[in-house]
């Protein structure tokens, strides 16, 4: 199977040297079976940290973001179909900042160059992106709900296998 | 503690703040942007303002100006992660000079939200007080 799509970033949306990732139904498995050298993972210190500052309310904050994983990424994409590059632009905007605020740098990344593309409004270039953010939130909404069922701070060998699924 | 208003169009970004300061026993009103934060300092008083900066409607900046027109006592700690050809840092720098009286970058980390809100709480200053 070969359902890969490349990620064709333009010089001027600031991309990075974005990977290939898989898409369609069976991306998400091939995704989670891999071992991501890609450098996107949660950072675990700021979730502690917020553990440790929300107290009782840090599962209720966490459900809200576990949910944004899924729909931010979900609603950049209807902005997409909706061919409405100012909206694609203002979502993809606050789905960077949520995503940089837990560490997830690359997918912050990704929400930041589908930014520059709805300004650009050169939206065919967006597909192959908002491809990425969604695997990636889907993978990180299992990621944070995996944090919160734990009880305490991650084991040293959770850190080094949650890494996201931006790579080829 | 004290009641503060919270301003940022993301309700992630809110749901996080919100749950940080009323933790440490803050009463926190929201609003999702500059002309729902200014309905409301109308009819509250509150002891700080945290916004963010770029907003749609009327975004952080302007809220910033207007507030501080009818209230020059205000304190308020500006939020922003950037945009456009806006870095966080350089958007922030503005804000100071708009008259915010700290600010915060995004990403940010708690701790460092609920430090600077408590020196920002020092009693320095009166509180924003609604209109009469």
């Amino acid at each position: 199977m070969n359902n890969t799509q490349p990620a064709q970033n333009s010089p001027d949306t600031g991309a990075g040297p974005l990977r290939p990732v898989p898409s369609g139904p069976m991306a998400l498995q091939e995704c989670d079976t891999r071992n991501s050298d890609s450098g996107n993972t949660l950072d675990f210190a700021m979730l502690t940290e917020m553990k440790q500052e929300l107290g009782d309310s840090f599962s209720t904050v966490m459900q809200h973001f576990q949910a944004g994983m899924l729909a931010r990424p979900e609603k950049i994409s209807l902005a997409l179909q909706a061919n409405d590059p100012e909206l694609l632009a203002r979502e993809s905007h606050s789905f960077k900042s949520v995503c940089k605020q837990l560490g997830l740098t690359q997918m912050g990344q990704v929400a930041a160059n589908l930014e520059a593309i709805g300004r650009t409004g050169r939206l065919a270039e967006a597909e192959p992106l908002v491809g990425q953010l969604i695997a990636a939130g889907a993978w990180a909404h299992r990621e944070l709900k995996k944090y919160c069922a734990a009880s305490g701070p991650p084991p040293p060998f959770f850190q080094k296998t949650a890494s996201a699924p931006l790579r080829g | 503690m004290a009641h503060i208003l919270l301003v940022d169009d993301d309700e992630l970004m809110r749901a996080l703040l919100s749950g940080v300061l009323r933790r440490v026993n803050h009463t926190v009103i929201e609003a999702d942007n500059g002309r729902t934060a200014l309905q409301i300092l109308k009819k509250n008083s509150v002891d700080l303002i945290i916004t963010d900066i770029f907003m749609p409607e009327m975004d952080g900046m302007d809220l910033l100006t207007s507030i501080l027109s009818r209230y020059p006592d205000s304190k308020i700690i500006a939020i922003s992660g950037g945009y456009k050809a806006m870095n966080a840092q350089l958007s922030l720098r503005m804000a100071r000079g708009f008259g915010a009286v700290d600010v915060i970058a995004k990403p940010f980390r708690t701790a460092d939200v609920i430090r600077k809100v408590a020196r920002a709480l020092q009693p320095t200053n009166s509180p924003i007080r609604k209109e009469a």
